[in-house]
C-alpha cells in the first residue's frame, strides 16, 4: 500500500472524530508546548552567557588577587602593587593588565545627586578591551586628566542625554561615605561580641586610615557616554575614570574585608584585583602557574563557564523531564484514544483484513494515526511554546529595563530544538501507539467481522 | 480450483470442545457454482471462513491455485485473500463512514492498483451493478439491497477466481433476493467459481452445479443441479 494513501486514511479517520483527536492532540500541545518553553529558557540563558563571556572576551581573562586572606597571612601576603603589575604584565602570555579599583562616592551633576560606585580604568583600557559602544564624546585620552566617561543608564538617572551633558563638570563626593563606613565596621564589631580591646583596635586602624585621606571629591569632566557590555561575574560600573585625579582619593571599600585589611596594611598602591587579558584563550592556564608562582591567586573565568556548563547540563535535564512528564501523560491519552478507536473499529478490521490486508498494514495503519496525533501536537506544541516565551520574554524585558538592568534574551529556539522537539512528540506518539497498533494487527478477522 | 481434505475445525470454549467441522473432504473446480446449505451451527460459514484463509483449521488441508493455506505465510494468505477471493457477507461489511465508491476501491488498494485506476475499475463496477448514481452515498443512505450490490462490487472488482457468499441474502427481501441470485448466476455463467453458503433452499438452486448438505461439521449429502457439470460444453451458454 503506497504511503499517501495511509496518511489520507489514518487522517480521515482522526477527522471523523474531530472532538476525542482534538482532545488528545491538546494533551501533546501542552506537553511539546511545556518541553519547548522550558528548553528555549535553558537554551536561551546559556545563550546569553555564553554571548556575554565572548562579548566581554571574558575566556582570555583571568583575575589576579592577592594571596592569603586569613588573619595570619595577611601580614605576608604579596602585595598586588603597580611593581607587580608591571612583573605580571611581562609575563609570557598576558596581553594586557590593569588594576580593578573602584570606590564609593555620591555623584552630584547641577542639582542631581546619584550614589554611585566609581572605577578607576588606564586610558589604555579601549586599546586592549571592549568597553562597549560610545554614545557620545570619546573615552579618556591619558591616564592624568581629571574626565570621566559615565554609562548610558548613570545619565538616564541623573535625567539627561549623552549629547547634553558631554563636556559638563560632574563633583564625586566621598567624605561621608568614609564616616559612614568607620561606624559600620565599628558596629559590625561590636555586634559579633569581640572583646572591647580588639574592636578599638580595629576601629583605630579605620580612623588611621581615614587620617591618611586625600581629598574627599573631585571634580571631573565628562567626556564621554558608552553603553557599557555587562557581564556575569565582572563588569564595569557605571562611572569611570583614569588613575591620575584618583590617586589619593580614599578608596576603600566596605563590601570586601579583605581590600580593607590590604589598604591599611599597604595604603599606597596596593590593589585588591587585578585583570589580565591573555594573548590566547590556550594560555589561560600556563599564565595562571607563572602568577600563582608569583605568590598571588588566580580566578579563570573559563573554569568558571565550564562549571556553569555543568550547572546548564543538570538544568537541562531537570527542565526536560519535567516536559517529558506532560508528554508522557499526553501519551497515555494518545493509548486510550488508540485503544477506544480499535475497540469501536474492530469491525473494520476484519474488513480490512478479508479484503487483503496484511498485518503489519493493520498496524502502520494504526501507529499511523498515532503518529499524526503526534506530529500535529507537536506543531502546534512548537507554536505553543513559542509563543510563551515571547510573552514571558517580551515580560522578563520589561522588568529588566524598570530596574534600570540591561534587556536579556531569556528565551532561545534554535532549529534542532524545533526539530528535537518535533522528533521526540512524534516519537513518544508512535511509542505510545505500539500497543494499540499490535493489538489492531492482532485482531482474529473472523472474530471482527461478527463484531457488533 | 481448492482441494479439501480431512478439514477439522475445533474450537474450545473453556473446557468444552466444539467441533466445528469435522473430517470434511471436498473438491471445487474452476467455475462451478456450488451451494452449502444447512442448519445455523453446521459448519458451512466456518467453512468458508477457511477456505478464505481468515482461520486456521486444527486439521487438515485445503489445496488453492497458490498452494496448501496452512503453509502460506500472513503476507501469502493476505496476497492470496487480495487477489484470488472475493467475500459477501450476510450484513454486508461495509465501512459505514466510507462511500459507495471508496468502499470498492478498498478492495483494490489492498491488490496494489495505482490510485486512478482504482478509481475508475470501481466506478466501472458499481455502474454495471446500477449503482453509478449511488457512487458518492454512504451505506447508510443505500437500501440493504443496494449496500449488498456495493458489497458484491467490492467482492468482483479486483476480478478474483472465487466468490465466497455467506448468507448473501439473509437480510434482503424477496425480491431484492433473487434479484442477487441472478446475479450469481450471471457471475458464474461468465466463469466466476462461487461457493454459496445459504440456508434459503431457494437461493441459487436452479443455477447451482451441486448443493452439499451440512450438518454437525460434515457433509451430509450432495444434490446434483440440472446444469451440466462447469468446464463441459454448454455449460457457460
Amino acid at each position: 500500500m503506497i504511503l499517501r494513501e495511509f496518511v489520507s486514511i489514518a487522517a480521515g479517520n482522526l477527522w471523523r472524530l474531530r472532538l476525542r483527536t482534538a482532545l488528545t492532540v491538546a494533551g501533546v500541545i501542552i506537553g511539546i508546548g511545556a518541553l519547548t518553553t522550558f528548553l528555549s529558557y535553558a537554551a536561551g540563558i546559556q545563550e546569553s552567557v555564553a554571548a556575554q563571556f565572548r562579548s566581554l572576551s571574558l575566556l582570555s581573562t583571568l583575575h589576579v588577587m592577592p594571596a592569603g586572606g586569613e588573619a595570619d597571612s595577611v601580614a605576608t601576603a604579596v602585595l598586588l602593587d603597580d611593581a607587580m603589575l608591571a612583573r605580571i604584565a611581562q609575563l609570557e602570555g598576558v596581553a594586557f593588565v590593569y588594576p580593578q579599583d573602584t570606590f564609593d562616592a555620591r555623584l552630584v551633576w547641577r542639582d542631581q545627586t546619584s550614589s554611585v560606585t566609581a572605577q578607576v580604568l588606564p586610558a589604555s583600557y579601549v586599546q586592549n578591551r571592549q568597553l562597549g559602544t560610545m554614545l557620545a564624546g570619546r573615552f579618556f585620552a591619558a591616564d592624568s586628566v581629571a574626565e570621566v566617561v559615565l554609562s548610558r543608564e548613570m545619565v538616564g538617572r541623573l535625567q539627561s542625554q549623552p549629547d547634553s551633558i558631554v563636556g559638563d563638570t560632574i563633583r564625586l563626593e566621598l567624605a561621608n561615605r568614609l564616616q559612614l563606613g568607620k561606624e559600620v565596621v565599628l558596629s559590625g564589631l561590636r555586634a559579633l561580641d569581640l572583646p572591647e580591646g580588639v574592636a578599638l583596635q580595629a576601629g583605630h586602624f579605620v580612623e588611621m586610615f581615614a587620617s591618611r585621606m586625600g581629598p574627599t571629591e573631585l571634580e571631573l569632566v565628562v567626556c564621554g557616554v558608552a553603553q557599557i557590555e555587562w557581564g556575569f561575574g565582572f563588569r564595569l560600573n557605571h562611572v569611570l575614570l583614569p588613575p591620575g585625579p584618583a590617586s589619593g582619593v580614599d578608596r576603600l571599600s566596605f563590601s570586601d574585608p579583605f581590600e580593607l585589611l590590604s589598604k591599611i596594611q599597604a595604603p599606597a598602591g596596593g590593589h585588591a584585583l587585578a585583570v589580565v587579558t591573555l594573548e590566547r584563550r590556550a594560555d589561560a592556564e600556563a599564565v595562571a602557574d607563572s602568577i600563582e608562582a608569583l605568590g598571588l591567586r588566580t580566578f579563570s573565568f573559563a573554569g568558571r563557564l565550564a562549571e556553569m556548563r555543568k550547572m546548564f547540563l543538570i538544568f537541562d535535564l531537570i527542565v526536560g523531564l519535567i516536559g517529558t512528564i506532560a508528554l508522557a501523560v499526553a501519551a497515555l491519552g494518545i493509548v486510550n484514544t488508540m485503544v477506544m478507536s480499535i475497540t469501536e473499529r474492530t469491525r473494520e478490521i476484519g474488513i480490512l483484513k478479508s479484503l487483503g490486508a496484511e498485518d503489519q498494514q493493520i498496524r502502520s495503519l494504526f501507529l499511523m494515526e498515532a503518529g499524526l496525533i503526534g506530529l500535529a501536537g507537536s506543531l502546534l506544541g512548537l507554536g505553543l511554546g513559542w509563543g510563551v516565551s515571547r510573552v514571558l520574554s517580551f515580560i522578563a524585558k520589561r522588568i529588566m529595563i524598570g530596574q534600570g538592568v540591561p534587556a536579556m534574551e531569556f528565551f532561545r529556539l534554535p532549529i534542532y530544538l524545533v526539530l528535537g522537539a518535533l522528533v521526540f512528540g512524534v516519537g513518544v506518539a508512535l511509542i505510545a501507539g505500539l500497543y494499540p497498533a499490535a493489538r489492531a494487527a492482532r485482531t482474529d478477522p473472523v472474530q471482527a467481522l461478527r463484531h457488533d | 480450483m481448492l482441494r479439501i481434505r480431512e478439514l477439522t475445525k475445533v474450537y474450545e470454549l473453556g473446557h468444552q470442545e466444539i467441533r466445528a467441522l469435522d473430517g470434511v473432504d471436498l473438491d471445487v473446480a474452476p467455475g462451478e457454482y456450488l451451494r452449502i446449505i444447512g442448519t445455523s451451527g453446521s459448519g458451512k460459514s466456518t467453512l468458508l471462513n477457511l477456505v478464505a484463509g481468515l482461520d486456521t483449521p486444527t486439521s487438515g488441508r485445503i489445496e488453492t491455485p497458490d498452494g496448501v493455506l496452512a503453509a502460506m505465510s500472513g503476507r501469502e494468505l493476505a496476497g492470496y485473500r487480495a487477489r484470488r477471493v472475493g467475500m459477501v457477507f450476510q450484513s454486508f461489511n461495509l465501512i459505514p463512514h466510507r462511500t459507495a465508491l471508496q468502499n470498492v476501491e478498498l478492495a483494490l488498494l489492498f491488490s496494489g492498483a495505482a490510485q486512478s485506476d482504482r478509481t475508475r475499475r470501481a466506478e466501472e463496477m458499481l455502474a454495471r451493478l446500477g449503482l453509478a448514481d449511488r457512487a458518492r452515498h454512504r451505506p447508510a443512505d443505500l437500501s440493504g439491497g443496494e449496500q449488498q450490490r456495493v458489497a458484491l462490487a467490492r467482492a468482483l472488482v479486483k476480478e478474483p477466481d472465487l466468490l465466497l457468499a455467506d448468507e448473501p441474502t439473509g437480510n434482503l427481501d424477496r425480491d431484492t433476493s433473487t434479484a442477487i441470485a441472478t446475479l450469481f448466476d450471471e457471475l458464474n455463467r461468465r466463469g466466476l467459481t462461487i461457493l454459496l453458503v445459504t440456508h434459503d433452499l431457494a437461493l441459487g438452486a436452479a443455477a447451482a452445479h451441486r448443493t452439499l448438505h451440512m450438518s454437525y461439521g460434515r457433509i451430509t449429502g450432495e444434490d446434483r443441479g440440472t446444469r451440466r457439470d462447469p468446464g463441459t460444453r454448454g455449460d457457460q451458454a
